[in-house]
C-alpha cells in the first residue's frame, strides 16, 4: 500500500529536483514502516503531514535564498551587511506574520467579523458600481466597444401629451441618414419581427426573434461571426432575387444545433427555406437586446423580408410596399459617425432629417367618431454613444426615455456610495475595538525596547493580513453573485469592471488597515507610561472616535434603508387584488403590434375593425373588448364648489388618464360601485371613472357622482382651446387596480383602438388561444403578435415579477440591517470596554447593575438619535427623489425606518451594556 | 525572535547549531548516513523532536557550502524505486566542526558547568 498519491505527486511537483527523489524515497520507506507499525490511515495521516511540512519548508528556503540574491545586487554597504538586513528583514515579517496568526487565534470572533464585513460589503458595493457602470459605460453584449459607435433614436409623442415613447424611422430616412456622409461614416438598420422557426430533424416549430437588416449591419455594429461568415452584402446585379440566408445567434447555435456546424443545415422560416451562414458571437443579441425575448435569435438580408413575412399562413403576398413608404416606420438606425463629429452634431442632423420625414407623411385621420380624432404627433430623434446610452438599463428596468433615466442612476449611484461609507465605517469601528484591546500588550513592547516603527509594522501586517483575508473572500463573493446574476435575464449584461472592483477594495482595506493602526500611533504617541496606566486622557479622545463611528454608522444606514424601505412598501402597496379566477382564466389578452401594419393609419384602423369583428363572430367569444389605452399624466384639480369635506380635498391629482370602452368594468369581473361607464362627452366636459381610494379621499363618504374636475395644467388647455371639466361618472373597485402614483382614471371612450383585446370567453379561454392567432394571420398578415395569454398568466407573470423583486430589496434592506447592526454592536462594545474601569469604580462605589445599564444604554440612543438626525437631510432629498416613481408615504416609511435603526441601536447598546454591569469590579479594577 | 537570532548566527562563517547537529549525526553514522537514520540519529542523542523536513533542508545547504558530498545508492522497490541518498562529512565540514568547538571551548575557559547551577 503506498503512500497517499495526490499528495505525493504534490511533493514530487514543488520540491526542488535536486532533493526530490530522494525525500520521494525516504519517506515513502517510513510511509511503509509506520503503515506496519500504527496502520494505514495514521500512516496516511503522517504522510500528508510531512508533505506540507517539506513543501512550506524548502519554499522558505527557496525565499530567503532569492532575498539574498536581491540583497546582493545593487545595495550598499558590505555584503554581509546587506545580506544580513535582507535576510532580517524577511524574518521578521514571518515572525510578524506568526505573531499576527496567534493574534487572531485569540480573538477568532472579532476578525471573522471584521474578514466577513469586509467581504460583504466589498462584494455589495463592487456589485451596485458594476451593475450601474455595466448598464451605462458599457456597449450591448456582444457589441465591441467602441467611441464612433451610435444609436440613432426617434421619440414620438401626441402632441396634448407630455411622455415620450419610442418610434421607428423609415427605409427613406434611413436611406437619407447614410448619404450624410459629413455626419456619419456608415449607417445600417434592422426591423424585428417574431418568426416560426423549423429544422428538419432537430426542431419542430419553434418562434425566434428575427432581425431583417440592411447591408452592412455587422460590419457596421462590429460584430463578427464565430463561425461562418456573415451576410453577404447585396449583388446589385439582381437586385430582384432575394438571397435567402441567415445568421443565427450563438445560444440558437448551442440550443438547436448542439454546437454541431449548423453552415449546411436548411432552416425554415415562417415556411421559407433559408441557408445558414454564420454563427453570431456569444452573447451577441442585436444591438438592443431584449433579455425577455428569448435565446432564439436570427439575422436575415432586409430583402428577404417580404418573402419571409408574406410566407406566413394565411399572408396575402405584397411585395416591398413597407420599405417605400414613409409611413411605415419599422427601422432601428445604427451608424458610425465620422471622426471629429460630435454626437450632438450628429443629433442636430438627425433631427432634421426626421422632421423633414414628419412633414411629408400622411396626416392623422379621424377615426370613428370626432371624439377620437387623434391628435398630431411630434417626433424628435437624437443620437446617442451605445457605449453610454444606458439603453440595456432603460429597456431593463423599462423606462421611458428621458429624465426618468438620470434620477434613477443618481439615485443608485448613491446608494453605492452610502453602502460604500457604512462598510467603511463598520470596519473602521470593528479595527479599532480590536486593536484598542491590544494597547496593554502594545505598551509592554515598547517598554521592553521595540521601536515604534516596529510595533506599528507589527499592526500593519495584521490588518494587511484581515483585509487580504476579506478581500479574498469579498472578490468569491462577487464571483458567485456575478454567476448568480448571469441567470436573471433583466441584469444578464451585469460584468464586474475591474477597475470598480479595485477601486472599492483599496478603499475598504485601506480604511480597515489605517484604523487597525490608530491605537499603535496613539499608544507610542502618549508615551508607554500612559498607556499601560490606561490614564483618562487617552479614553476621552478614544470615545470621541467611537462616538463619531456610532453617529456615522446611524447617519449612513438610516437613508439606505428609506431608499430600499420605499421601493418594498411600493411593491407592497402595487400588490392589487387578482381578478377572479372564474373571469381571468375566460379572458383572452391579445396586444398585436400596430406599428408593423402596412399602409396609412386609416387602413390601420379598417384592418382592427375587420379583426375585431372576426373575433367576436367566433364562436366561443362574449365580447372583444380593446384594452384601455394610456393617454397622458394630467394634474387635476377638483372644482371648488365641488370639493368635500376631507383634509385632502383641496390637494391636486396627479393622475394617469386612461380611455377605455363602455364594458369594460364588467368583461373583467369587477364591476363599477357606482355609476356607469357608458362614454358621455361634449365640447365643454367629459365623463371620468374614479377609484373607490381616491373617492374616499377627495370626499369621504359622500356620493362622489357628478363632481367635477378641473385640468390644472395650462399646456393641455391651451391645446384644446379651453378647459373642459371632467365630471365624474363612476367609481371603479380600487383593491384589483394598480395602486402606484399617479393613480387610474378612466375617460370612457365610444371607439378605441389600442393593439391589444381583452376577449371574454364561455370557456376556458386557452382553448381559444390558436383560433385567435388564426384571425389575425388571416387579418393583419404582417401584423406580429407580441402577447397572446389568458389574463390569468399575464397576472401570475406579473405577480412572480413583483415578488422577485420584492426578494431582491429585502435581501438588500437585510444586509444592510446586518452590516450596521454590526458595526454599530462594535462601536458600542469598543465604548464600553474603554470605560470598563470606570464601570468598575462605579459598582464598587455602589452603583447597583440598572444604573449602570441605563448610563450606557441612555448614552447610546441618544448617539443613535444623533445619528438619525444628521442624516435625516440625506433620506428627505433621497425620498423627495424617489416621489415620480414610488408611491409611498415617506412618513410612514421614515417612521419605520427611524425606529427599526433605533431598534438596533438599542439592542446594539443593551448586550455590551449588561455585559460591563455584570463584571466583576473586583478584576475590572485589578489593572490599577 | 529566536529563529531570528539563530537564522543570523547560521550566515556568519561559523556553524549554527542545527547544522552542528546534522554534521556530528553524520560523523557519527560514518557511512550509513542518509535522510532517515540522520533524524534517527538527532532524535535519540538529543531527545528532541526533529522536524524532518528542517533537516532536508540543512543536508541541502551543507552541501552547497561544501562540508559534505552526497552520492545516490541502488534503487529499492521498497522506496517506489528511488535511492537513497547517502552523505559523508568533507575536509571543510570537519574543520568548521572543530572550529565550532573550540570557539564554544574558548568561551567555557576554565568556567565549571557545574557553577552555572542555579541556587
Amino acid at each position: 500500500m503506498g503512500p497517499p498519491l495526490i499528495a505525493r505527486a504534490l511533493l514530487r511537483l514543488l520540491l526542488p529536483a535536486d532533493v526530490r527523489d530522494s525525500v520521494d524515497g525516504d519517506l515513502v520507506e517510513l510511509h511503509a514502516a509506520r503503515t506496519h507499525s500504527r496502520g494505514r490511515m495514521p500512516a496516511a495521516l503522517w504522510y500528508w503531514r510531512q508533505t506540507l511540512s517539506f513543501i512550506s519548508r524548502f519554499a522558505l528556503d527557496r525565499i530567503r535564498r532569492s532575498a539574498r540574491a536581491v540583497a546582493s545586487i545593487g545595495a550598499v554597504g558590505s555584503p554581509d551587511a546587506r545580506r544580513e538586513r535582507a535576510i532580517g528583514w524577511l524574518e521578521s515579517v514571518r515572525a510578524d506574520i506568526h505573531f499576527g496568526r496567534r493574534a487572531f487565534a485569540r480573538r477568532p470572533l472579532s476578525s471573522t467579523t471584521i474578514v466577513l464585513v469586509l467581504a460583504i460589503g466589498i462584494a455589495g458595493c463592487a456589485t451596485v458600481y458594476g451593475l450601474l457602470q455595466s448598464a451605462i459605460m458599457r456597449p450591448p453584449q456582444g457589441v465591441p466597444s467602441d467611441a464612433s459607435l451610435v444609436l440613432v433614436r426617434r421619440m414620438a409623442r401626441a402632441n396634448d401629451q407630455p411622455v415620450w415613447s419610442r418610434a421607428r424611422f423609415s427605409y427613406s430616412t434611413l436611406r437619407e441618414m447614410s448619404t450624410q456622409r459629413g455626419i456619419f461614416t456608415a449607417v445600417a438598420g434592422w426591423t424585428d419581427s417574431r418568426v416560426t422557426i423549423g429544422v428538419a430533424g432537430l426542431l419542430d416549430g419553434g418562434t425566434a426573434r428575427a432581425q431583417f437588416v440592411t447591408d452592412g449591419y455587422f460590419s457596421v455594429v462590429g460584430v463578427r461571426p464565430v463561425h461562418g461568415s456573415s451576410l453577404p452584402a447585396l449583388s446589385p446585379n439582381a437586385p430582384m432575387e432575394p438571397q435567402l440566408v441567415a445568421v443565427i445567434s450563438e445560444s440558437m447555435w448551442e440550443d438547436v444545433f448542439a454546437r454541431q456546424d449548423p453552415t449546411q443545415r436548411r432552416l425554415m422560416v415562417n415556411g421559407v427555406a433559408v441557408r445558414i451562414v454564420g454563427v453570431a458571437p456569444p452573447a451577441f443579441g442585436g444591438v438592443t437586446p431584449d433579455p425577455d425575448d428569448g435565446r432564439l435569435m436570427l439575422w436575415l438580408p432586409l430583402s428577404t423580408r417580404a418573402t419571409i413575412l408574406a410566407a406566413r399562413p394565411g399572408a396575402n403576398a405584397s411585395g416591398g410596399a413597407a420599405l417605400s413608404s414613409v409611413d411605415s416606420m419599422l427601422f432601428h438606425v445604427v451608424g458610425r459617425i465620422a471622426p471629429g463629429v460630435s454626437t450632438e452634431r450628429a443629433t442636430a442632423a438627425v433631427r432634421v432629417i426626421s422632421a423633414n420625414a414628419a412633414r411629408q407623411m400622411a396626416p392623422p385621420r379621424a377615426i370613428g367618431s370626432s371624439a377620437m380624432k387623434p391628435p398630431a404627433v411630434v417626433y424628435d430623434a437624437d443620437v446617442v454613444s451605445l457605449q453610454g446610452s444606458s439603453d440595456a438599463l432603460q429597456m431593463a428596468l423599462g423606462i421611458p426615455p428621458g429624465p426618468g433615466l438620470t434620477w434613477l442612476l443618481t439615485l443608485f449611484g448613491s446608494l453605492a456610495t452610502l453602502l460604500l461609507l457604512v462598510v467603511c465605517t463598520n470596519v473602521g469601528a470593528l479595527a479599532v475595538s480590536a486593536s484598542v484591546e491590544r494597547r496593554a500588550e502594545i505598551a509592554v513592547r515598547l517598554s521592553l525596547g521595540a521601536s515604534r516603527a516596529r510595533v506599528v509594522r507589527q499592526l500593519l501586517t495584521e490588518n494587511v493580513i484581515l483585509g487580504a483575508c476579506g478581500g479574498v473572500l469579498g472578490l468569491a463573493t462577487l464571483w458567485g453573485v456575478t454567476i448568480a446574476l448571469r441567470r436573471v435575464p433583466t441584469v444578464a449584461f451585469f460584468r464586474p469592471d475591474i477597475g470598480t472592483v479595485a477601486f472599492t477594495m483599496i478603499l475598504a482595506v485601506g480604511t480597515g488597515i489605517l484604523c487597525g493602526l490608530a491605537p499603535a500611533l496613539n499608544a507610542t504617541r502618549n508615551g508607554v507610561a500612559a498607556a499601560l496606566k490606561d490614564t483618562s486622557s487617552g479614553v476621552s479622545r478614544r470615545s470621541r472616535l467611537h462616538h463619531t463611528f456610532v453617529i456615522g454608522q446611524v447617519a449612513f444606514t438610516q437613508p439606505l434603508l428609506m431608499v430600499v424601505g420605499m421601493f418594498i412598501g411600493a411593491a407592497m402597496l402595487e400588490t392589487k387584488q387578482p381578478l377572479l379566477d372564474a373571469v381571468s382564466e375566460r379572458v383572452l389578452r391579445l396586444r398585436v403590434d400596430m406599428a408593423s401594419i402596412r399602409g396609412s393609419s386609416m387602413d390601420k384602423a379598417r384592418a382592427a375593425d375587420r379583426l375585431d369583428l372576426r373575433i367576436s363572430q367566433t364562436p366561443g367569444v362574449m365580447a372583444v373588448l380593446a384594452e384601455p389605452e394610456p393617454i397622458g399624466v394630467v394634474p387635476l384639480g377638483v372644482r371648488p364648489e365641488d370639493r368635500g369635506a376631507t383634509p385632502d380635498a383641496g390637494d391636486p391629482v396627479t393622475a394617469q388618464m386612461r380611455a377605455t370602452m363602455p364594458g369594460y368594468f364588467e368583461l373583467i369581473g369587477v364591476p363599477l360601485l357606482r355609476g356607469t361607464d357608458i362614454a358621455s362627452s361634449s365640447d365643454t366636459s367629459a365623463g371620468v371613472i374614479i377609484g373607490s381610494d381616491l373617492a374616499r379621499r377627495l370626499w369621504g363618504a359622500t356620493d362622489p357622482i357628478g363632481r367635477r374636475f378641473e385640468e390644472l395644467s395650462q399646456a393641455v388647455s391651451s391645446s384644446r382651446g379651453g378647459r373642459r371639466d371632467l365630471i365624474v361618472t363612476g367609481v371603479y373597485d380600487s383593491r384589483y387596480f394598480d395602486r402606484g402614483r399617479p393613480v387610474l382614471v378612466f375617460r370612457p371612450v365610444a371607439k378605441l383602438q389600442s393593439g391589444a383585446y381583452l376577449i371574454r370567453t364561455t370557456a376556458p379561454a386557452s382553448s381559444l388561444v390558436d383560433s385567435a392567432r388564426d384571425i389575425v394571420r388571416e387579418e393583419l398578415p404582417s401584423a406580429s403578435i407580441t402577447s397572446l395569454v389568458t389574463m390569468k398568466q399575464f397576472e401570475s407573470e406579473a405577480s412572480q415579477n413583483m415578488r422577485a423583486l420584492n426578494a431582491g430589496l429585502t435581501a438588500c434592506a437585510a444586509l444592510v440591517l446586518l452590516l450596521s447592526s454590526i458595526g454599530l454592536y462594535g462601536s458600542v462594545a469598543l465604548g464600553v470596554r474603554q470605560r470598563r474601569r470606570e464601570i468598575g469604580v462605579r459598582m464598587a462605589l455602589g452603583a447597583r447593575t440598572e444604573q449602570v445599564v441605563a448610563l450606557f444604554f441612555g448614552n447610546g440612543l441618544r448617539l443613535g438619535v444623533t445619528g438619525l438626525i444628521l442624516g435625516l437631510p440625506v433620506s428627505v432629498g433621497a425620498s423627495n427623489l424617489l416621489e415620480h416613481g414610488v408611491a409611498t408615504d415617506h412618513a410612514i416609511v421614515g417612521g419605520v425606518i427611524a425606529l427599526v435603526v433605533l431598534v438596533v441601536a438599542a439592542v446594539a447598546t443593551f448586550i455590551p451594556a449588561i455585559r460591563a454591569a455584570r463584571v466583576n469590579p473586583v478584576i475590572s479594577l485589578r489593572s490599577e | 525572535m529566536l529563529t531570528l537570532y539563530s537564522f543570523r548566527a547560521m550566515t556568519h562563517q561559523g556553524l549554527g547549531e542545527f547544522e552542528q547537529l546534522v554534521l556530528l549525526a553524520i560523523v557519527h553514522l560514518g557511512r550509513e548516513a542518509y535522510g532517515i537514520p540522520i533524524v534517527d540519529e538527532i532524535e535519540r542523542r538529543t531527545g528532541r523532536a526533529v522536524v524532518r523536513a528542517a533537516v532536508y533542508v540543512t543536508l541541502r545547504r551543507l552541501e552547497e557550502k561544501g562540508y559534505v558530498s552526497s552520492w545516490i545508492g541502488d534503487p529499492t522497490p521498497e522506496r517506489g524505486g528511488k535511492g537513497r541518498r547517502y552523505v559523508k562529512i568533507e575536509a571543510a565540514g570537519r574543520r568548521a566542526l572543530r572550529e565550532s568547538r573550540q570557539l564554544v571551548d574558548r568561551m567555557w575557559g576554565e568556567l565549571d558547568p557545574a557553577s552555572l547551577r542555579s541556587r
